[in-house]
């Protein structure tokens, strides 16, 4: 009878700690960081999409203005070449080469990584009235999604598609490979050997963030050796041994308060332990995709700013 | 003469704004990033007692021995972040884990050096 009830006791405590652990489940959804910065000899390999500047043109104000202004954008000095382009623009010149510097003004901003600039100046300058580039639609789209704003990103992207297919797909695709979106890109590896490469790779050394919290349910720190960390393996289980045996002995002693105390201080560091857990075998898996889909998307130019074909 | 002057002044000079508040252009924050405004946050109780808590470690306890964590934010000030950003509860919790962490093995962190010194960055 007394074993009986030794049992259902056992398995009561067994449910209501996974219930608790259950609380603090952690997704799997991945949240990395990519970026790709721009490089100044980057910059100097793309051809302009503009004529040069003729010798009488080079001679004007407006002209000398623009030349040192992308003296300074092939040094990456942004902010100098921004100013630089916008005093050639109050020049006057002709409405042609305006647009130019328009434009110029644009990638700046682009490459600068100011998104919200890079459409004020689309929505407010003469280049929203002239029919688009390729360029220009994939720097709008990657503004537009930087921004947070979706609707407008899918419009450019579904005019890509009847017009550049395949461009539109590879910005697709660059969406969720930014993303880490792992259930798109698996629909996506059937026909990019590349992208298959990668997920196989993922897959392979990726972390279960189900198996770190069960292990630190059932041993404290152990979840923690499973993702690699010993030293706080060595302190969660330490620590957490400690403050059971103390809760116990107080309570065996009748000494409910310091029992107390330490029970609640006990509960930190198990329930601490198993979230944490969860939340590190998170940062595991975006470190280990961002490791592995960095060179990938460089060497196939899978960021929006390396699928542009003209720069200054 | 001059005194009357400055006197006739003063009032001017007392209230006056200055007039040109932006002497690098609207482009200047491409280099420099502008402040971020703060947020009031409103605690629980049990998260305002925290916070004090907190507050005693870092201005009393642990100037006395010396800033030993290895992570930025320390790992007060990330229970206390966590505390704001997500609640009593679960910023406690947050907070624990953080302490189980706090040792000198770089595992797979960010790190920032600062003064030669390598941190691990870890923001709740």
């Amino acid at each position: 009878m007394s074993l009986n009830r030794s049992l259902s006791l056992k398995k009561l405590l067994l449910s209501t700690l996974l219930l608790l652990t259950g609380c603090f489940r952690v997704g799997n959804e991945l949240e990395p960081k990519l970026s790709h910065a721009v490089q100044d000899r980057y910059l100097r390999s793309l051809p302009s999409a503009f004529s040069p500047l003729t010798e009488h043109e080079a001679a004007t104000d407006w002209g000398k203005e623009d030349r040192i202004a992308l003296g300074f954008a092939h040094e990456l000095d942004l902010y100098q070449a921004i100013t630089g382009f916008k005093r050639a623009s109050f020049l006057h010149p002709p409405e042609e080469r305006k647009l130019q510097l328009e434009y110029d003004t644009l990638l700046c901003y682009y490459f600068g990584g100011r998104y919200p600039e890079t459409l004020y100046t689309y929505d407010n300058g003469p280049l929203r009235f002239n029919p688009p580039t390729q360029d220009l639609f994939i720097i709008l789209y990657d503004s537009y999604l930087k921004q947070h704003d979706e609707d407008k990103a899918e419009k450019v992207l579904t005019y890509l598609q009847t017009t550049s297919p395949a461009l539109a797909e590879k910005l697709a695709l660059s969406k969720v490979l930014l993303a880490g979106d792992i259930p798109e890109i698996e629909k996506a590896a059937s026909s990019h050997p590349e992208v298959q490469a990668l997920l196989t790779q993922y897959n392979a050394e990726k972390k279960s963030t189900m198996t770190a919290q069960l292990l630190n349910t059932f041993l404290p720190g152990t979840g923690y050796l499973y993702l690699g960390q010993t030293q706080s393996a060595l302190t969660a289980f330490f620590l957490n041994g400690l403050c059971i045996w103390a809760s116990c002995y107080f309570f065996q002693h009748g000494n409910i308060p310091a029992g107390v105390i330490f029970t609640s201080i006990e509960a930190g560091w198990y329930f601490g332990g198993i979230y944490g857990a969860g939340l590190e075998t998170k940062f595991h898996n975006e470190r280990l995709y961002e490791r592995l889909a960095t060179p990938m998307m460089n060497e196939n130019r899978y960021f929006p700013v390396l699928m542009l074909q003209y720069g200054f | 003469m001059g005194f009357r002057i400055l006197l006739f002044l003063l009032p001017a000079l007392l209230f006056s704004v200055p007039g040109y508040q932006e002497p690098w252009g609207k482009d200047a924050d491409l280099r420099f990033a502008p402040p971020t405004e703060k947020q009031e946050v409103h605690l629980s109780l049990l998260g305002q007692a925290m916070s004090k808590i907190i507050w005693f470690h870092q201005n009393v306890i642990s100037p006395v021995d010396g800033p030993r964590s290895h992570f930025k934010p320390s790992s007060s000030q990330y229970m206390l972040q966590a505390i704001r950003k997500y609640g009593f509860l679960k910023g406690y919790i947050m907070g624990c884990d953080r302490l189980l962490r706090e040792n000198g093995d770089p595992w797979l962190y960010r790190t920032i050096v600062i003064d030669n010194k390598i941190w691990k960055v870890d923001p709740p």
